[in-house]
Parts: structure tokens; sequence; C-alpha cells
């Protein structure tokens, strides 16, 4: 399992498991699978609503495999609501948190208690005293900088060991190099060969700020590019690979760390592969050629005025 | 059974869609739900004036056009911020403003409505859930939320289609002149209205100190929507688009000084561009005018040319 290492030292795998929308049986079975693949990042949301269950899953690994606590990466976000299952458009913000129109708001210390109390839910449903890294969900535009310098705080007291941003863009990095004390460990983003963000990528690169991607595999959905799902198989023919494992391969490649999510025990297992063969710089060029800024969670919608 | 409701319910969703009183539910807003193209080049925010006096159409050049009718800076300034992500960096944001900009129109539930399907929640004025869920199951199956509604409004709206179409082919047979447009009675109707709309009695008057107060508002609105624009790498660009002399030589000097300068003055004093195109010489055609204040086709496609060329966009 190949490593990176975070600005301040710490180390993080080089490729881990999305778990949204997982839950229950369901995930803890996946839990305990992906580590016997060899998955040590686990990647949840405290608005994914999962964190209890992830947590008995991983009271169920330790009963099974021991005591590995340490071998795990744990992250876990600071988020707004999300409408749940069983309400109308599932999965859309809600609006309820660090929204200065919303009544939870109201208060001078809202943020420091709202952040506060999520990092205390998160140890608790994930039945761990630290976090291995905590995200901001999303630049949230009113309470930006309030929500960073609470995850601050925690980071300075040794709640979490790491802490980041999701979603978040040069400007995001530039207003906390000036107003923050900790400079961010990682960013999380939605990437791919059909939406590179190529100088967003590189300008957190150049300021030691490791990229994370979410939903890896996504742009295998989009059946009408056609000339890039074709240039997909050509190089997996030739290296043998199914193409999943090249659009892993081509995120690790440009030192990103994917967290795909993936049910089936055989995508599991090969999703972890790619660590044994290595592409061209021009295939690499190639896939990144496709880019036609393409996304499929248009983030304003989801953050409007980010 | 259930598969033959669902199928009956289906279709009549398809024709209730179809039709113009359920498209007003949305104001036009359907073309918002609906888009798909990232990197667009130009867009144009906007109440009744963008919608009408804005099309991209056969300009070789990614537009959108985001104007609602009606609908303020306020709205104007939460459509920007749910969709730049469709914007390609140095997108040219078009912001067009009218005589009555500045003002603050009353909320309204019903105009409101619109937004629930495309707003993320934090940026609706006066939120409210079951207004969400109405609005979301309306738009997702309108014939399951009213269907006696639905009958009834879609089978007249069906009726008055079919009767005016036999009318229509029987008008055939005698020769009818056609009836010109009346662009000034347009421009009378417009100003009326807008006096009723807005309590003024007269358009000279000295400025009402309620109506300055909503000037100002509406001024710290529009430069936040510029250095937001800005702040994220787009050009955004302040537009009075044409409108009619007959409308035009009804707004007096003072009335624009006290209404429509302050924002005008606004724009300019921060740097940003203002572009007045009210009176401009290209567009005094009467073929260009639906009405008074909304160009045609015809006029919206020459003007956007127009503008865009201006622009050095094309």
């Amino acid at each position: 399992m190949n490593k990176m290492i975070l600005n301040n030292g710490v180390v993080i795998p080089s490729i881990g498991l999305g778990t949204y929308p997982l839950f229950g049986s369901q995930l803890s079975q996946i839990v305990l699978t992906a580590y016997d693949c060899g998955y040590r990042l686990f990647d949840t949301a405290d608005n994914y609503y999962n964190e209890e269950d992830l947590g008995n899953s991983f009271s169920n690994l330790y009963h099974k495999r021991g005591n590995i606590r340490e071998k795990l990466f744990i992250v876990t976000k600071i988020s707004d609501e999300l409408y749940r299952q069983n309400e109308i458009t599932p999965g859309m913000n809600k609006g309820i948190y660090f929204w200065k129109n919303s009544p939870y708001m109201r208060s001078n210390h809202a943020c420091h208690d709202i952040v506060t109390k999520k990092i205390e839910t998160s140890l608790r449903f994930l039945k761990t005293d630290y976090i291995d890294l905590l995200l901001m969900h999303r630049p949230y535009p009113d309470f930006f900088e309030e929500i960073w310098y609470e995850m601050e705080q925690a980071y300075k007291a040794g709640k979490v060991r790491a802490i980041g941003l999701c979603n978040s863009y040069e400007r995001h990095l530039d207003k906390l190099l000036k107003s923050g004390t900790v400079v961010p460990m990682v960013n999380q983003i939605e990437t791919s060969p059909l939406n590179t963000k190529k100088v967003l990528i590189d300008y957190y690169t150049s300021k030691k700020v490791q990229m994370m991607v979410y939903s890896p595999l996504q742009t295998l959905k989009c059946k009408k590019e056609i000339e890039f799902l074709q240039y997909l198989e050509k190089i997996s023919c030739k290296y043998g690979k199914n193409i999943g494992q090249v659009l892993l391969r081509y995120h690790i490649q440009r030192n990103l760390i994917p967290i795909p999510k993936s049910t089936n025990v055989n995508r599991l297992q090969s999703n972890i592969a790619v660590f044994d063969f290595c592409m061209t710089d021009t295939e690499i060029e190639e896939l990144s050629s496709f880019n036609i800024d393409y996304q499929y969670l248009p983030e304003s919608k989801g953050c409007p005025g980010f | 059974m259930s598969k033959i409701k669902s199928k009956i319910i289906s279709v009549f969703n398809k024709l209730v869609r179809k039709t113009s009183w359920y498209k007003s539910l949305w104001g036009g807003a359907e073309k918002i739900y609906k888009l798909n193209t990232f990197g667009l080049q130009v867009v144009n925010t906007g109440s009744g004036s963008g919608m009408h006096n804005f099309n991209y159409e056969g300009i070789p050049i990614k537009g959108f056009n985001f104007a609602l009718g009606p609908q303020s800076l306020v709205h104007d300034f939460n459509i920007l911020k749910n969709y730049f992500s469709y914007f390609q960096k140095n997108c040219t944001v078009l912001i067009p403003i009218c005589p009555f900009s500045g003002l603050v129109v009353k909320y309204n539930k019903e105009h409101n409505f619109k937004y629930y399907p495309m707003l993320h929640p934090a940026t609706i004025s006066n939120f409210d859930e079951s207004e969400r869920t109405k609005a979301y199951q309306l738009y997702r199956s309108p014939f399951s939320v009213i269907p006696k509604e639905c009958v009834i409004k879609t089978t007249r709206e069906f009726m008055r289609k079919f009767l005016s179409i036999v009318k229509r082919n029987l008008e055939k047979i005698v020769i009818r002149k056609t009836v010109p447009k009346n662009l000034q009675k347009s421009a009378d109707d417009l100003i009326k209205g807008w006096k009723a709309q807005f309590s003024i009695t007269e358009l000279s008057a000295p400025i009402s100190s309620s109506h300055m107060s909503e000037i100002k508002s509406r001024k710290e609105t529009l430069c936040e929507m510029l250095d937001f624009c800005t702040e994220r790498g787009f050009k955004p660009v302040v537009v009075m688009p044409p409108m009619h002399s007959s409308l035009y030589n009804q707004i007096p000097e003072a009335f624009k000084l006290q209404y429509i300068k302050p924002l005008v003055d606004a724009v300019i004093n921060k740097g940003y561009a203002f572009i007045d195109y009210s009176r401009d010489n290209r567009f005094m055609s009467d073929s260009y005018y639906a009405s008074a204040l909304f160009l045609n086709d015809l006029g919206a496609k020459y003007f956007t040319k127009q503008l865009l060329t201006d622009l050095n966009l094309i």
C-alpha cells in the first residue's frame, strides 16, 4: 500500500474507500472486505448519516482483526444538513447550518457551538478518540473562516491529526493563508480527465496541500463521451487492467488520492490493484486532453456563492 | 392495476406539461431547471427586460439567458450564486437594469414558487419547507398533486386552442387588415402600471425617503454582484437595454437623476462597465419591438449580436 505524507508529517494512504450512501450490515461487510483487500482509509461525513454505522463497522473489524485502530485512517467532514432518504430530493442541501439566513446561526457563538458539537458527535459515533483527517465539506461562504478557526482549535487540541477543505478553490486557500494559523493539509475535490482542474491542482500542490478525489470513477458513466471511453478501453487493453483501474491510476499518477466506493467484492479488489502498472506521461496527457470542464455535481448549486 | 394507474398519470402529466397554465407556474424557470451546458461564455440576468431582450440563438458563442420575469436584483444575485459553476473563466455576465430596477417589489408568494426547484434553500427568500415540497411534487407529477385542477385547466386550454384554430381557418375566407401593435399605448400602460405599483404619482416629483433607502439597498446588491463576479474571474457588464421612444420620452430627466443615476454611478465609481442602449440609434425601428419595453425575437437577436460585437466577444 503506497502512502503519501501530508504537510504536517502525517502519513496518509494513497487510496481510500468512499462510504456514501452505505449503511448498516452492508457497510459493515464492505469495511471488513475492504480492510482485507488492503484499504486503510475510510471516508465519511457527518451528513452521510452513516458515521454511527461506520463506527459499528470498525468495532466489528477490531473484533475480527484485532485492535488495529492505528492502522486505519478515518476521514470525516463538517457539513450542512442534507435531506434524508425518506424526504423529497434526498441528498440535497437543507441550508440549515453555516448560512447567515438560518435561524440556527443567529447567535454570536453559533459556529463554535455547532462545529464543536459536530466533532464530538463524530468522535462518539466513529468510536474513536481522534479523527485522522477532518475536512470542511464545502467552503461555506458565510462562515468559511469561522469554521476553519474552530477546526484549527480541534487540531491544536489533538482531537484531529490533520484538517483540510473540500470543493475549494485558490481564493479559499488564499483567505486561509492570510487569516488562519494552520495551512490546510488536504483539499478533496471532484476531478477527472473530463474536468482536469489543472490550475487549481497545481496551485494547491505548490502550497503543499494534498489533493484527494471523490467520485473518482464517475466519468465512466458519461456515455456521450465516446472518444474518451474508447481511449480508456485502449489503455486498459494495453496494460491488462479494467477501465476503472486506468482511471484510478490516472488520479494516482497526478499525485491525487482517489476514494472510490464499491459494494462489489471484485471491484473492491480491482480498485486497489492499481500500484503494479504505470502509464506513460503521454498517456496521462492524452487523457487530460479530454477536458471539457464537466461537472456532474455543479459545485455552486451545492454551495451557492462559495 | 397500479401499473395502469401510473401509465394514466404519466400520460396526463405529459399533456399538462404542454399547457400554458402549467408553464406559467414556473415563470419561464424550466429553462434553468434543465440547464446542462458548462463553460458558458456569456450570460445575462434580469427581469422581464432581460428575458425578452437577450437571445443568443444563431450567435457563435455559448450564451445563456438566466432572466425571469418578474425578478429583482436580489434574485438575479441568488441565481448567479447558484449557477456560476456553469460559467467558464472570463465569462461575461450581463446585468440589465431598467427604469425601476432600484425599487423593491413586494414579496409575492406566487412569484417565489418558481425558485424552489432551482435554488439552494439558503438563497430562497422567505423559505418555506412546505412550499418546497409542493413545488417539487408539482414539478415531478402535477397530475398526482392537483388532479382536478389539471383536468379542468388542461381541458379548457385545449378547447380554447381548438376554437382559435377553427376561428383562424374561418377567418382565412375573410380578408382582414393586420392590426398594428400600438407601442404608444404599450408605453402609456407601462408608465401607468409602474406608477401604481410603486406608488409614484408624478415621475419628476422628488423621490420619497422610502424609495431612497430602497435604491441604496439595491445599489449595495448591485455592487456585491459586481464584486462577486470579479472575485470569481468573471467580467460583469451592466447594461440598459433598448426601449421604444414612446417609453423613453415619458421618462423625465428628474426621474433618471433620482432613480437610475445612483445605480449607474455606483457601477462606474467601482470601475465597472455600464453601457446605455436605451436611446441607441441602431434600435429605433418599430419592427424590433414587441412592446415599448421588450424587443421582439428579431430585435432581441439583433440587439444581442450588436452588444456582443461592441464588447468584442464576437
